[in-house]
C-alpha cells in the first residue's frame, strides 16, 4: 500500500502531457504511485505514457483502454487498481506543484482527515497569469456537521485539488459515471456526505490550464448537455443514498443549478443554433418534476436565476426567442444585484449599522457590476462605505454612480477597519492580499454571510 | 453494455508465442469479451505487440507497469474487469476457437459452478528433453481421469485437474472469498479455498487449449519442495480449524515414503505437536525412512491408525481407493495434504 496514489485520465494531450507527469515523477512525497490511464487516445500520448513507466517503473502504472469511456471511466479503472492510502486526480492538461503530495499527506495524517483540499490556480495560458482560487473557506472545514455539510453543497465540482481517502470512495461506492462529460457534477459533491473532517492546505498547487478559445467561437456540440444528465444523475444519488429527508433544500438547489440553469445558460451562450427541442424538455420537467422550485430557500441566492424566468412565464415562439437573447436582454454580464441580492438587504443595512455603532471605517471589495449595484441598493447615500477597493487599475481613483471612491489596496490599507468581500470564490485569495498590508482589518466573505447566514461577532 | 467475460492474460517476457496466444482469443466464437493482458513489467516486445493489437481490436486492454509477479498481475486483472465471468489465459498457451463459447454456455446453465476447467492438450517447445516432457505427460495423464461431481471440495484436491489457463470463474466467487492470494501454487490454493467455502467446481471433459510445455520447466525438486510445504501448510491450517483437534493425541500414518512425506510429517507435527506418528505407507518402498518404518498398505489393518494424512501426488489415487475400501472416510479420517 502506498500513501497516495495519482489518477491521470490521458486523452489527447501529446502537447501537454510531459509537463503534467513530470511534476508528479517529481513529487517531494515518496512512497507514491501515477497510475496514467489512456482512454483509447489516438495520438502520441501512448507512447509518452510508456516512455514515463519504463523511466520510473517503481511508481508509474499504465493503463491502456481501447474503447473510449471519457474521463469518468478512465479514473473508474485507475481507481479499481489504486492501492493508496489517499487519492488525488490531476487532469492530464494541468500540472501541480511538486510539494503538492507531501503536504496534502501531512494535513490528512496530522490532522486526522479523510479529506484535505488544497487551492489552486487558474492559469490563463493566453494572458499569462494566475487566478488564485479556493474552493473552500474557514467555515466549512475541519470537523464536519449538517450546518458545514449544507455549506458545501455550493462546492466547485471539478475534482483535482481534493486529497480522499481511498476507502471513503470504495466503501461507499462514489464512482464516476462513464461514457459521458461533466461526470464531476455527479460525483464530487457526495464526497462530504461521507467524509468526517475535511482539512485545508492554504497554498496553491494545482495549476489549472485555461486556454480560451475565442468566445465568439460558438459550436453544436452536444456535449455541453451531458451537465443536465450529471444533475438528474447526482440528485438521483442523493435520494437513492438516504440524505433527501436532511438536505432536501440543497439537494432541490443542486438539480435547480445543474440540471436546469447551467445547460440552459450554455444553451444560450454558446450554441450557433439553439437546442430548442432540449430547452423545452429542460423546461418540462422541471415543471413536471420541481414546479415551485422558486420557493427553494436558497433560489434568490443563486446567480442569475431571474434569467430563466421567461421559460416559465412567457411561451415564445423560436423566432421570438431568439430575437430575444441575440438583443442582450437576457445575457448573464447584464444580472443585477438586486434580483441577486434582494432578501437580505435589511440585513446588509443592519450590519451596517451595528459596525458604524462601533466607529468601524467600512470597505468593500470589488467595484465590478455586483459591487456597484450592491452600494446603489444599500448604501446609495454614502452613510456606511467609505470606500470601494479593487485591484484593476483603470479604476483607481474614480467613483461609482453612488459616488464612492474606487481605490487599490495597497495604498490605503490603514484607512479601513472591515471589509467586505463580494465574491465568495475570490474571498481567501483577497483575504490573503489584504493580510499582508494589514492583519487586524477584518474580513468578511459577504456572499457566504448572506446565503448561510452564519452568526458574525463584531466586537 | 457491460461485458459477459473478461479473458485475464497475465505476461512476462512473452514474445515468442504472444502473438499466436492473444490471436486464439480474438478469433473466438465466442465475441463478446474483454482481453485483460497484464504487462508485468517485460523488458522484450511485449508492451509493442500488445499496443498493435489494440489499434486493431477494440476489445484488447493493457495495464502496464513493473514487475510485480503473477498474484498481483491476476489480481489487477480482475480488479479491473468488467466481465460476468473472468477467463484464464496464458501467453504461451493457444485456446480452441469454441473454449469461450462453450464454457460460457454451461456457466451461465449451471449457476451453482463458480470454477469451470477444460482438459487440454500438450504441445512442447523445441528443445524439451526427454525427462520434462514425462513429467508433463504424466500430470497429463492424472488431470484426464474425470471429477468426482458428487463431491467438490475433493476435486480441487487431486493433483491438475484444473489447470489455469483453462479455467473461467464467476466473478462474484472473489467477492465471496477474496482474490488470489501470495502462494507459490496460487491456484491451488484458491482451488481449495473455494471448494472448501462449499462453492462448486466443475470441469467440462473437452480438450480445449492446448498447453506448451516449456523446455525450462520448473521442475526443480527444491523449488518443488517449497510449493509442496506452503501447500501442506494450508491444508494443515484447514483441518486444524474444526476438522481435527490441536491437543490431539491420536495415532496417524502419512502415506508416502519419500521427500514429501518426510516433509509432511515436519509439518504435521506443528499443527498437531501431541499425536503419534507410527510410520509410513508406501506400495513400493521397504525399510526405513529416517528412523520411521515403512509399511505395506494392507499393514493398516492391523496398525489401526486414527488417522493417515497423504503425502504422496502419483500415488494418491491409488492410496484414497485404498483407504476408501478399508473403510475410512476421507477428511475424517484421512486427507491428501500434498
Amino acid at each position: 500500500m502506498v500513501k497516495v496514489s495519482v489518477i491521470v485520465p490521458v486523452y489527447n494531450v501529446e502537447k501537454y502531457l510531459h509537463k503534467c507527469v513530470d511534476s508528479l515523477v517529481n513529487q517531494t512525497l515518496q512512497d507514491i504511485e501515477i497510475i496514467l490511464v489512456s482512454d483509447a487516445s489516438p495520438d502520441g500520448s501512448n507512447e509518452i505514457m510508456a516512455e514515463y513507466q519504463n523511466q520510473y517503473p517503481s511508481i508509474v502504472k499504465c493503463i491502456y483502454l481501447s474503447e473510449n469511456i471519457k474521463q469518468g471511466g478512465a479514473r473508474n479503472r485507475g481507481l479499481e487498481i489504486a492501492t493508496g492510502e489517499f487519492v488525488t486526480f490531476v487532469d492530464s492538461d494541468d500540472y501541480v506543484d511538486v510539494t503538492m503530495l507531501e503536504k496534502m499527506y501531512k494535513e490528512a495524517i496530522e490532522q486526522k482527515c479523510d479529506m484535505v483540499y488544497s487551492d489552486y490556480y487558474n492559469n490563463y495560458l493566453n494572458d499569462n497569469r494566475l487566478g488564485y482560487m479556493s474552493f473552500v473557506s474557514e467555515q466549512v472545514v475541519g470537523e464536519l456537521n449538517e450546518e458545514k455539510r449544507k455549506m458545501l453543497f455550493f462546492t466547485l465540482v471539478p475534482p483535482y485539488a481534493k486529497l480522499i481517502k481511498t476507502s471513503l470512495i470504495r466503501d461507499n461506492k462514489l464512482y464516476f459515471p462513464e461514457k459521458m462529460f461533466y461526470e464531476d457534477t455527479a460525483t464530487t459533491l457526495l464526497y462530504h456526505m461521507y467524509a468526517n473532517r475535511i482539512g485545508w492546505v492554504q497554498e496553491p498547487l494545482y495549476y489549472y490550464s485555461i486556454r480560451e478559445d475565442s468566445t465568439a467561437q460558438k459550436t453544436n456540440s452536444s456535449h455541453q448537455l451531458d451537465e443536465s444528465k450529471a444533475g438528474l444523475i447526482l440528485h438521483e444519488q442523493f435520494k437513492k443514498r438516504g440524505f433527501y429527508t436532511q438536505y432536501q433544500d440543497e439537494i432541490d438547489m443542486l438539480f435547480l443549478i445543474y440540471f436546469y440553469m447551467h445547460p440552459l445558460q450554455k444553451a444560450i451562450e454558446k450554441f450557433q443554433d439553439l437546442p430548442l427541442e432540449y430547452m423545452h424538455y429542460l423546461k418540462d420537467t422541471m415543471q413536471y418534476q420541481y414546479p415551485n422550485y422558486k420557493e427553494n430557500k436558497y433560489y434568490h441566492l443563486v446567480e442569475d436565476a431571474h434569467l430563466y424566468d421567461y421559460i416559465t412565464i412567457n411561451d415564445e415562439s423560436p423566432e421570438q426567442l431568439k430575437v430575444l437573447i441575440e438583443s442582450g436582454k437576457y445575457n448573464k454580464r447584464n444580472a443585477s444585484y438586486e434580483k441577486h441580492f434582494c432578501k437580505a438587504n435589511e440585513d446588509v443595512i443592519q450590519l451596517f449599522q451595528a459596525c458604524k455603532n462601533r466607529n468601524y471605517r467600512i470597505g468593500i471589495w470589488g467595484a465590478g457590476k455586483k459591487g456597484r449595484d450592491f452600494l446603489q441598493v444599500c448604501d446609495p447615500e454614502q452613510q456606511y462605505v467609505k470606500m470601494v477597493f479593487d485591484n484593476n487599475e483603470k479604476l483607481n481613483g474614480t467613483h461609482t454612480e453612488t459616488g464612492h471612491p474606487i481605490y487599490k489596496y495597497n495604498e490605503n490599507y490603514d484607512k479601513i477597519d472591515i471589509i467586505f468581500v463580494m465574491n465568495r470564490n475570490y474571498y481567501q485569495a483577497i483575504k490573503r492580499d489584504i493580510e499582508k498590508y494589514n492583519p487586524n482589518v477584518r474580513i468578511v466573505n459577504l456572499e457566504l454571510w448572506i446565503q448561510f447566514g452564519y452568526d458574525l461577532e463584531i466586537k | 453494455m457491460k461485458k459477459m467475460v473478461s479473458v485475464v492474460l497475465p505476461v512476462y517476457n512473452g514474445e515468442k508465442y504472444l502473438q499466436e496466444a492473444v490471436d486464439s482469443i480474438l478469433q473466438q466464437t465466442y465475441c463478446d469479451f474483454e482481453l485483460i493482458v497484464i504487462n508485468d513489467g517485460s523488458t522484450d516486445n511485449t508492451l509493442d505487440i500488445l499496443l498493435e493489437y489494440q489499434k486493431k481490436d477494440s476489445r484488447v486492454v493493457i495495464i502496464s507497469r513493473e514487475n510485480r509477479g503473477l498474484v498481483d498481475s491476476l489480481n489487477e486483472g480482475i480488479q479491473i474487469s468488467q466481465g460476468k465471468y473472468i477467463a484464464r489465459m496464458d501467453a504461451d498457451d493457444i485456446a480452441h476457437p469454441t473454449r469461450l463459447e462453450k464454457q460460457v454456455k454451461y456457466m451461465e446453465e449451471n449457476e451453482d459452478v463458480y470454477i469451470l476447467g477444460t482438459n487440454y492438450s500438450l504441445i512442447y517447445e523445441e528443445g524439451t528433453s526427454e525427462e520434462v516432457m514425462k513429467a508433463a505427460q504424466g500430470t497429463h495423464k492424472r488431470s484426464t481421469a474425470p471429477i468426482d461431481k458428487n463431491d467438490w471440495f475433493l476435486s480441487t484436491n487431486e493433483t491438475m485437474k484444473f489447470i489455469h489457463p483453462t479455467i473461467m470463474i464467476r466473478k462474484s466467487l472473489f467477492d465471496a472469498i477474496g482474490l488470489y492470494r501470495h502462494y507459490k501454487l496460487e491456484d491451488l490454493e484458491l482451488y481449495f479455498r473455494t471448494g472448501s467455502n462449499g462453492y462448486r467446481i466443475d470441469k467440462l471433459e473437452e480438450v480445449l487449449l492446448d498447453y506448451r510445455v516449456r523446455a525450462s520447466s520448473k521442475s526443480r525438486t527444491d523449488a518443488r519442495a517449497e510449493q509442496t510445504k506452503e501447500l501442506m501448510e494450508m491444508k494443515m491450517e484447514y483441518l486444524t480449524d474444526g476438522i481435527l483437534e490441536v491437543e490431539s493425541k491420536m495415532r496417524y500414518l502419512i502415506w508416502g515414503a519419500d521427500i514429501s512425506g518426510d516433509l509432511g510429517m515436519n509439518i504435521i507435527q506443528k499443527y498437531i505437536p501431541n499425536a503419534h506418528f507410527m510410520g509410513y505407507i508406501d506400495s513400493f518402498k521397504e525399510g526405513e525412512l529416517n528412523g520411521h518404518s515403512i509399511n505395506m498398505p494392507n499393514a493398516i489393518k492391523d496398525l489401526k491408525p486414527d488417522y493417515i494424512f497423504i503425502c504422496t501426488n502419483g500415488g494418491a489415487v491409488y492410496a484414497r481407493k485404498t483407504l476408501k475400501e478399508f473403510g475410512y472416510k476421507e477428511v475424517q479420517q484421512f486427507f491428501k495434504i500434498s
